[in-house]
Protein backbone atom coordinates (compact mmCIF):
# COMPACT_ATOMS: atom_id res chain seq x y z
CA UNK A 1 0.00 0.00 0.00
CA UNK A 2 1.09 3.74 -0.56
CA UNK A 3 0.51 6.80 1.14
CA UNK A 4 1.54 10.23 0.79
CA UNK A 5 4.02 10.98 3.44
CA UNK A 6 2.79 14.61 5.84
CA UNK A 7 4.63 17.63 4.79
CA UNK A 8 3.29 18.54 1.69
CA UNK A 9 -0.03 20.62 0.81
CA UNK A 10 -2.08 20.14 -2.37
CA UNK A 11 -2.98 23.30 -3.90
CA UNK A 12 -4.59 24.68 -6.93
CA UNK A 13 -2.55 27.74 -8.34
CA UNK A 14 -3.91 29.71 -11.41
CA UNK A 15 -4.99 26.21 -12.44
CA UNK A 16 -1.86 24.32 -11.63
CA UNK A 17 -1.83 21.84 -9.18
CA UNK A 18 1.33 22.50 -7.06
CA UNK A 19 2.66 20.87 -3.95
CA UNK A 20 3.77 23.29 -1.67
CA UNK A 21 6.43 21.96 1.28
CA UNK A 22 5.82 22.58 4.73
CA UNK A 23 6.75 22.23 8.21
CA UNK A 24 9.60 19.89 8.91
CA UNK A 25 10.04 19.07 5.30
CA UNK A 26 11.17 22.41 4.54
CA UNK A 27 14.71 21.13 6.30
CA UNK A 28 14.72 18.42 2.84
CA UNK A 29 13.00 20.45 0.42
CA UNK A 30 12.23 24.27 0.38
CA UNK A 31 9.83 25.06 -2.02
CA UNK A 32 7.17 23.69 -4.43
CA UNK A 33 6.05 20.84 -7.13
CA UNK A 34 4.29 21.35 -9.90
CA UNK A 35 1.88 18.12 -10.75
CA UNK A 36 0.50 17.14 -13.76
CA UNK A 37 -3.58 16.30 -14.31
CA UNK A 38 -3.37 12.69 -13.01
CA UNK A 39 -0.73 12.70 -10.69
CA UNK A 40 -2.96 15.12 -8.60
CA UNK A 41 -5.46 13.24 -9.01
CA UNK A 42 -3.91 9.90 -7.36
CA UNK A 43 -1.72 12.29 -4.81
CA UNK A 44 -5.41 13.40 -3.30
CA UNK A 45 -6.06 9.10 -3.25
CA UNK A 46 -3.22 8.40 -1.50
CA UNK A 47 -3.87 10.79 1.20
CA UNK A 48 -5.22 7.07 2.60
CA UNK A 49 -3.33 3.85 2.14
CA UNK A 50 -3.82 2.62 -1.48
CA UNK A 51 -2.33 0.03 -3.47
CA UNK A 52 -1.51 0.07 -7.00
CA UNK A 53 -4.39 -1.78 -8.70
CA UNK A 54 -6.88 0.33 -6.33
CA UNK A 55 -5.26 3.17 -7.92
CA UNK A 56 -5.12 2.18 -11.38
CA UNK A 57 -9.14 1.22 -11.47
CA UNK A 58 -9.80 4.91 -10.13
CA UNK A 59 -7.72 6.32 -13.08
CA UNK A 60 -10.01 3.55 -15.17
CA UNK A 61 -13.04 5.37 -13.49
CA UNK A 62 -11.95 8.56 -13.78
CA UNK A 63 -10.41 8.57 -17.51
CA UNK A 64 -10.47 6.82 -20.92
CA UNK A 65 -7.52 4.61 -20.01
CA UNK A 66 -7.32 0.55 -20.30
CA UNK A 67 -6.39 -1.34 -16.90
CA UNK A 68 -3.29 -2.29 -18.11
CA UNK A 69 -1.93 0.76 -19.27
CA UNK A 70 -3.50 2.76 -15.95
CA UNK A 71 -1.80 0.09 -14.16
CA UNK A 72 1.88 0.29 -16.03
CA UNK A 73 1.74 4.29 -15.64
CA UNK A 74 0.48 3.91 -12.02
CA UNK A 75 3.68 1.64 -10.75
CA UNK A 76 5.99 3.99 -12.76
CA UNK A 77 4.33 6.91 -10.94
CA UNK A 78 4.46 5.24 -7.51
CA UNK A 79 8.33 4.18 -8.21
CA UNK A 80 9.50 8.04 -8.88
CA UNK A 81 7.43 9.61 -5.90
CA UNK A 82 8.79 6.60 -3.46
CA UNK A 83 12.22 7.26 -4.51
CA UNK A 84 11.96 10.64 -4.23
CA UNK A 85 10.33 10.24 -0.76
CA UNK A 86 7.32 11.98 -1.54
CA UNK A 87 5.14 8.62 -1.08
CA UNK A 88 5.75 6.19 1.52
CA UNK A 89 4.60 2.12 1.42
CA UNK A 90 2.58 0.69 4.73
CA UNK A 91 1.16 -1.59 6.07
CA UNK A 92 -1.96 -2.73 4.64
CA UNK B 1 -2.52 39.09 -19.12
CA UNK B 2 -4.93 38.14 -16.71
CA UNK B 3 -4.75 39.58 -13.22
CA UNK B 4 -4.17 37.05 -10.52
CA UNK B 5 -4.05 36.98 -6.93
CA UNK B 6 -0.21 35.29 -6.82
CA UNK B 7 1.89 37.18 -4.05
CA UNK B 8 -0.05 38.18 -0.83
CA UNK B 9 1.68 40.40 1.64
CA UNK B 10 0.28 40.53 5.22
CA UNK B 11 0.79 43.65 7.06
CA UNK B 12 -0.27 42.56 10.89
CA UNK B 13 0.67 45.86 12.46
CA UNK B 14 2.56 49.15 11.93
CA UNK B 15 3.13 48.89 15.61
CA UNK B 16 7.05 48.23 16.47
CA UNK B 17 9.13 48.27 19.31
CA UNK B 18 11.74 50.30 17.19
CA UNK B 19 11.52 53.73 16.75
CA UNK B 20 13.61 54.11 13.62
CA UNK B 21 14.50 57.56 12.20
CA UNK B 22 14.01 56.36 8.17
CA UNK B 23 11.28 54.25 8.82
CA UNK B 24 8.14 54.91 5.72
CA UNK B 25 5.23 53.30 7.88
CA UNK B 26 5.41 54.01 11.66
CA UNK B 27 2.86 56.50 12.62
CA UNK B 28 2.25 58.31 15.78
CA UNK B 29 -0.85 56.89 16.55
CA UNK B 30 0.15 53.25 15.68
CA UNK B 31 0.27 52.15 19.38
CA UNK B 32 -3.90 52.65 19.03
CA UNK B 33 -4.85 51.53 15.54
CA UNK B 34 -7.84 48.92 15.28
CA UNK B 35 -5.63 45.42 14.07
CA UNK B 36 -7.62 42.79 12.97
CA UNK B 37 -7.56 40.03 15.26
CA UNK B 38 -6.00 36.67 15.24
CA UNK B 39 -9.15 34.81 13.76
CA UNK B 40 -9.57 37.74 11.47
CA UNK B 41 -5.99 37.33 10.02
CA UNK B 42 -5.96 33.26 9.58
CA UNK B 43 -9.80 33.51 7.93
CA UNK B 44 -8.47 36.02 4.96
CA UNK B 45 -5.46 33.87 5.09
CA UNK B 46 -8.35 31.18 3.82
CA UNK B 47 -9.71 33.52 2.12
CA UNK B 48 -6.32 34.04 0.03
CA UNK B 49 -5.93 30.73 -0.55
CA UNK B 50 -9.02 29.70 -1.58
CA UNK B 51 -8.25 32.83 -4.30
CA UNK B 52 -4.62 30.91 -5.50
CA UNK B 53 -2.26 33.12 -3.41
CA UNK B 54 1.45 30.92 -3.91
CA UNK B 55 3.60 33.84 -1.88
CA UNK B 56 2.74 35.40 1.26
CA UNK B 57 5.18 37.35 3.07
CA UNK B 58 4.01 38.25 6.68
CA UNK B 59 5.35 41.55 7.87
CA UNK B 60 4.58 44.77 9.62
CA UNK B 61 5.63 47.01 11.51
CA UNK B 62 7.21 44.51 13.85
CA UNK B 63 4.91 41.82 13.05
CA UNK B 64 6.67 39.65 16.02
CA UNK B 65 5.70 42.66 18.13
CA UNK B 66 2.04 41.43 18.63
CA UNK B 67 1.25 39.26 21.56
CA UNK B 68 -0.51 37.10 19.38
CA UNK B 69 1.88 36.36 16.40
CA UNK B 70 2.05 32.68 17.31
CA UNK B 71 -1.26 32.10 17.21
CA UNK B 72 -1.77 33.83 14.22
CA UNK B 73 1.28 32.65 12.41
CA UNK B 74 0.46 28.90 13.78
CA UNK B 75 -3.48 29.21 12.18
CA UNK B 76 -1.61 30.69 8.44
CA UNK B 77 0.73 28.13 8.06
CA UNK B 78 -0.72 25.19 7.56
CA UNK B 79 -3.11 26.83 4.66
CA UNK B 80 0.22 25.99 2.21
CA UNK B 81 1.66 29.11 1.09
CA UNK B 82 5.45 29.50 0.21
CA UNK B 83 5.36 31.72 3.49
CA UNK B 84 8.27 35.06 4.47
CA UNK B 85 8.79 36.60 7.02
CA UNK B 86 10.45 40.02 7.84
CA UNK B 87 11.33 40.68 10.91
CA UNK B 88 13.64 42.76 13.13
CA UNK B 89 14.77 39.56 15.05
CA UNK B 90 14.96 41.78 18.09
CA UNK B 91 11.94 39.97 19.46
CA UNK B 92 12.70 36.12 19.10
CA UNK B 93 11.40 34.69 21.96
CA UNK B 94 11.65 31.25 22.65
CA UNK B 95 7.74 30.68 22.19
CA UNK B 96 7.87 32.50 18.86
CA UNK B 97 11.13 30.08 18.03
CA UNK B 98 9.26 26.92 19.33
CA UNK B 99 6.55 27.81 16.90
CA UNK B 100 8.75 28.59 14.00
CA UNK B 101 10.94 25.25 14.60
CA UNK B 102 7.63 23.20 13.68
CA UNK B 103 6.34 25.28 11.27
CA UNK B 104 9.41 27.19 9.24
CA UNK B 105 9.14 29.74 6.75
CA UNK B 106 10.29 29.00 3.39
CA UNK B 107 12.34 32.88 3.47
CA UNK B 108 13.12 34.44 6.79
CA UNK B 109 14.62 38.35 5.99
CA UNK B 110 16.09 40.06 8.84
CA UNK B 111 16.65 44.51 8.44
CA UNK B 112 19.57 45.40 10.22
CA UNK B 113 20.48 48.59 11.11
CA UNK B 114 23.52 49.52 12.09
CA UNK B 115 27.49 47.49 13.43
CA UNK B 116 26.53 47.99 17.24
CA UNK B 117 24.47 48.94 20.19
CA UNK B 118 25.26 52.60 19.71
CA UNK B 119 24.47 52.73 16.00
CA UNK B 120 20.57 51.29 17.13
CA UNK B 121 20.23 53.44 20.06
CA UNK B 122 20.72 56.29 17.81
CA UNK B 123 18.64 55.38 14.94
CA UNK B 124 16.28 53.08 16.32
CA UNK B 125 15.73 54.37 19.64
CA UNK B 126 17.11 50.65 21.29
CA UNK B 127 20.19 50.95 22.94
CA UNK B 128 21.22 47.03 23.25
CA UNK B 129 19.28 46.70 19.85
CA UNK B 130 22.44 44.87 17.73
CA UNK B 131 23.08 42.67 21.07
CA UNK B 132 19.32 41.52 20.36
CA UNK B 133 19.36 41.51 16.52
CA UNK B 134 22.72 39.37 16.79
CA UNK B 135 20.94 36.76 19.35
CA UNK B 136 18.14 37.30 17.13
CA UNK B 137 19.44 36.22 13.86
CA UNK B 138 21.54 33.44 15.62
CA UNK B 139 18.45 31.48 16.83
CA UNK B 140 16.78 31.93 13.37
CA UNK B 141 19.79 30.62 11.48
CA UNK B 142 18.73 27.60 13.18
CA UNK B 143 16.14 26.67 11.37
CA UNK B 144 15.72 25.34 7.80
CA UNK B 145 14.55 28.66 6.33
CA UNK B 146 16.54 30.42 3.80
CA UNK B 147 17.66 33.80 5.36
CA UNK B 148 18.23 37.02 3.98
CA UNK B 149 19.93 39.43 5.69
CA UNK B 150 19.51 43.72 4.54
CA UNK B 151 21.23 46.49 5.31
CA UNK B 152 19.41 50.17 5.48
CA UNK B 153 22.21 52.55 6.04
CA UNK B 154 21.44 56.43 7.18
CA UNK B 155 23.44 59.01 6.37
CA UNK B 156 25.39 57.96 9.84
CA UNK B 157 25.87 54.31 9.19
CA UNK B 158 27.00 54.57 5.24
CA UNK B 159 30.54 54.52 5.82
CA UNK B 160 29.83 51.18 8.19
CA UNK B 161 28.94 49.34 5.24
CA UNK B 162 31.88 47.31 4.29
CA UNK B 163 32.51 47.06 8.23
CA UNK B 164 29.24 45.55 8.68
CA UNK B 165 29.35 43.53 5.38
CA UNK B 166 32.49 41.76 7.21
CA UNK B 167 31.27 41.68 10.30
CA UNK B 168 27.89 39.75 9.11
CA UNK B 169 29.62 37.55 6.62
CA UNK B 170 32.74 36.54 9.24
CA UNK B 171 29.83 35.73 11.92
CA UNK B 172 26.98 34.11 9.57
CA UNK B 173 28.35 33.33 6.33
CA UNK B 174 25.91 35.44 4.91
CA UNK B 175 26.67 39.06 2.76
CA UNK B 176 23.73 41.50 4.11
CA UNK B 177 21.77 42.97 0.53
CA UNK B 178 21.99 46.48 0.42
CA UNK B 179 18.50 48.71 0.52
CA UNK B 180 20.08 52.22 0.01
CA UNK B 181 16.91 53.50 -1.51
CA UNK B 182 14.97 55.39 1.42
CA UNK B 183 11.67 57.44 0.65
CA UNK B 184 9.47 59.51 2.15
CA UNK B 185 6.92 58.46 4.76
CA UNK B 186 4.01 56.87 3.62
CA UNK B 187 0.16 56.45 4.23
CA UNK B 188 0.72 58.96 7.55
CA UNK B 189 4.16 57.75 8.82
CA UNK B 190 5.29 60.09 11.03
CA UNK B 191 9.01 59.78 10.50
CA UNK B 192 10.79 61.64 8.53
CA UNK B 193 13.67 59.40 6.89
CA UNK B 194 14.77 61.95 3.56
CA UNK B 195 16.40 64.00 6.65
CA UNK B 196 18.39 60.96 7.35
CA UNK B 197 18.62 58.55 4.37
CA UNK B 198 22.10 58.88 2.43
CA UNK B 199 22.19 61.52 -0.63
CA UNK B 200 21.04 60.11 -4.58
CA UNK B 201 25.25 60.29 -4.81
CA UNK B 202 26.21 58.29 -1.66
CA UNK B 203 23.27 56.04 -3.18
CA UNK B 204 24.41 55.27 -6.42
CA UNK B 205 28.40 54.91 -5.33
CA UNK B 206 27.53 51.97 -2.61
CA UNK B 207 25.14 50.59 -4.79
CA UNK B 208 27.57 50.10 -7.37
CA UNK B 209 30.23 49.06 -4.96
CA UNK B 210 27.96 46.34 -3.71
CA UNK B 211 26.29 45.27 -6.96
CA UNK B 212 29.95 44.83 -8.43
CA UNK B 213 31.29 43.23 -5.41
CA UNK B 214 28.00 40.97 -5.31
CA UNK B 215 28.50 39.95 -8.87
CA UNK B 216 32.34 39.14 -8.64
CA UNK B 217 31.51 37.32 -5.45
CA UNK B 218 29.16 34.65 -7.64
CA UNK B 219 31.76 34.15 -9.86
CA UNK B 220 34.46 30.80 -8.70
CA UNK B 221 38.06 32.33 -7.69
CA UNK B 222 39.46 30.15 -10.90
CA UNK B 223 37.19 31.75 -13.18
CA UNK B 224 37.43 35.35 -12.04
CA UNK B 225 40.56 36.66 -15.08
CA UNK B 226 38.40 34.96 -17.83
CA UNK B 227 35.15 36.99 -16.56
CA UNK B 228 34.36 40.57 -17.81
CA UNK B 229 31.33 42.24 -16.31
CA UNK B 230 29.12 44.16 -18.50
CA UNK B 231 26.62 46.33 -18.66
CA UNK B 232 22.94 45.98 -20.40
CA UNK B 233 20.01 48.24 -20.09
CA UNK B 234 16.73 47.17 -19.06
CA UNK B 235 15.07 44.30 -21.24
CA UNK B 236 12.75 45.70 -23.42
CA UNK B 237 9.31 43.95 -23.39
CA UNK B 238 8.62 42.40 -26.14
CA UNK B 239 5.22 42.47 -25.84
CA UNK B 240 2.33 44.97 -24.23
CA UNK B 241 2.33 44.17 -20.95
CA UNK B 242 -1.01 45.19 -19.05
CA UNK B 243 -0.26 46.97 -15.72
CA UNK B 244 -2.55 48.97 -13.10
CA UNK B 245 0.80 50.72 -11.06
CA UNK B 246 3.52 50.64 -13.65
CA UNK B 247 4.70 47.26 -11.92
CA UNK B 248 2.68 43.71 -10.71
CA UNK B 249 0.44 45.49 -7.75
CA UNK B 250 -2.89 44.98 -8.09
CA UNK B 251 -2.06 42.33 -11.18
CA UNK B 252 -0.43 39.79 -9.45
CA UNK B 253 0.76 41.33 -6.31
CA UNK B 254 -1.36 42.67 -3.21
CA UNK B 255 -1.15 43.67 0.35
CA UNK B 256 -3.72 43.80 3.18
CA UNK B 257 -3.33 46.32 5.99
CA UNK B 258 -2.94 45.89 9.33
CA UNK B 259 -7.03 46.77 9.49
CA UNK B 260 -8.05 44.92 6.58
CA UNK B 261 -8.25 47.19 3.53
CA UNK B 262 -6.58 45.82 0.33
CA UNK B 263 -3.98 47.78 -1.34
CA UNK B 264 -1.40 47.04 -4.84
CA UNK B 265 1.71 47.78 -2.84
CA UNK B 266 2.04 48.19 0.44
CA UNK B 267 3.72 52.02 0.16
CA UNK B 268 0.45 53.33 -1.70
CA UNK B 269 -2.84 53.87 -0.13
CA UNK B 270 -4.91 56.24 -2.48
CA UNK B 271 -6.40 53.27 -3.89
CA UNK B 272 -7.73 50.45 -2.21
CA UNK B 273 -10.73 48.39 -1.70
CA UNK B 274 -12.20 46.58 1.39
CA UNK B 275 -10.85 42.76 1.87
CA UNK B 276 -12.34 42.83 5.52
CA UNK B 277 -15.84 44.10 4.95
CA UNK B 278 -16.41 42.87 0.90
CA UNK B 279 -14.05 39.91 1.34
CA UNK B 280 -10.72 39.00 -0.35
CA UNK B 281 -12.09 37.88 -3.28
CA UNK B 282 -14.38 40.93 -4.42
CA UNK B 283 -11.88 43.10 -3.03
CA UNK B 284 -9.50 41.89 -5.35
CA UNK B 285 -11.55 41.98 -8.35
CA UNK B 286 -13.06 45.14 -7.74
CA UNK B 287 -9.29 46.87 -7.41
CA UNK B 288 -8.72 47.88 -10.41
CA UNK B 289 -11.72 50.26 -10.73
CA UNK B 290 -10.75 52.23 -7.88
CA UNK B 291 -6.68 52.97 -9.78
CA UNK B 292 -7.42 56.20 -11.72
CA UNK B 293 -3.90 57.91 -12.62
CA UNK B 294 -3.20 60.89 -14.69
CA UNK B 295 -0.37 60.94 -17.20
CA UNK B 296 3.22 61.42 -16.20
CA UNK B 297 4.95 64.47 -17.02
CA UNK B 298 8.24 62.42 -17.33
CA UNK B 299 6.77 60.58 -20.61
CA UNK B 300 9.33 61.69 -23.03
CA UNK B 301 12.49 61.64 -20.40
CA UNK B 302 15.60 60.61 -22.26
CA UNK B 303 15.69 58.41 -19.09
CA UNK B 304 12.65 56.71 -18.50
CA UNK B 305 13.36 53.86 -19.98
CA UNK B 306 16.06 52.90 -16.68
CA UNK B 307 14.27 55.09 -14.50
CA UNK B 308 12.44 53.77 -11.57
CA UNK B 309 10.03 55.91 -10.97
CA UNK B 310 6.64 54.47 -10.07
CA UNK B 311 3.50 56.41 -8.85
CA UNK B 312 3.60 55.26 -5.22
CA UNK B 313 7.19 56.87 -5.38
CA UNK B 314 6.05 59.56 -6.82
CA UNK B 315 3.34 59.81 -4.08
CA UNK B 316 6.02 59.83 -1.54
CA UNK B 317 8.20 61.86 -2.72
CA UNK B 318 6.09 64.60 -4.00
CA UNK B 319 2.22 64.29 -2.61
CA UNK B 320 1.11 63.95 -6.25
CA UNK B 321 1.01 61.54 -8.91
CA UNK B 322 2.39 63.67 -11.48
CA UNK B 323 5.03 65.19 -9.44
CA UNK B 324 9.05 64.66 -10.60
CA UNK B 325 11.11 63.61 -7.46
CA UNK B 326 14.94 64.81 -7.47
CA UNK B 327 15.92 62.09 -5.63
CA UNK B 328 14.82 60.08 -8.08
CA UNK B 329 15.90 62.31 -10.89
CA UNK B 330 19.65 62.30 -9.53
CA UNK B 331 19.32 58.81 -8.70
CA UNK B 332 18.93 57.53 -12.05
CA UNK B 333 21.16 60.06 -14.09
CA UNK B 334 24.31 59.53 -11.77
CA UNK B 335 23.50 56.07 -12.35
CA UNK B 336 23.40 56.70 -15.80
CA UNK B 337 26.66 58.45 -15.90
CA UNK B 338 28.06 55.41 -13.78
CA UNK B 339 27.10 52.74 -16.65
CA UNK B 340 28.95 55.26 -19.33
CA UNK B 341 31.71 55.65 -17.23
CA UNK B 342 31.93 51.70 -16.65
CA UNK B 343 31.18 51.40 -20.59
Amino acid sequence: MYQTKPGFVHRKIADVDVLISIGGNVADFNGYITLNETCAFLWDLMAEPKCSEQLAQSLCSEYEVSYEEALADVQELLTFLTERALVQEVEA
Amino acid sequence: MSRYPMDGTFELTLRCNLRCKMCMFRREDSQAMEELTAAQWIDLADQVAKAGTMSLLITGGEPLFRKDFTEIYAGIYPKGFLLALYTNATLVTDRVMETLRAMPPHRIGVTLYGTCNEDYKNICGLSDGFDRAMEGIEKLRTLPSALELRFTPTCDTIEKIEELDKRIYDRFGIHPILSARVFKAVRGGCMQPETCRPSPRQTVDITWKQTEARLRNLIPEEFKKYVKLEISDRCEYTEQTQTLLGCGAGMKSFTVTYDGKLLGCQLLDTFQTDALQEGFLPAWERFPETVQLPPHPCGDCEYLQNCTLCPAVAMAETGSFTGVPSYICEITKLTEKRKEEFR
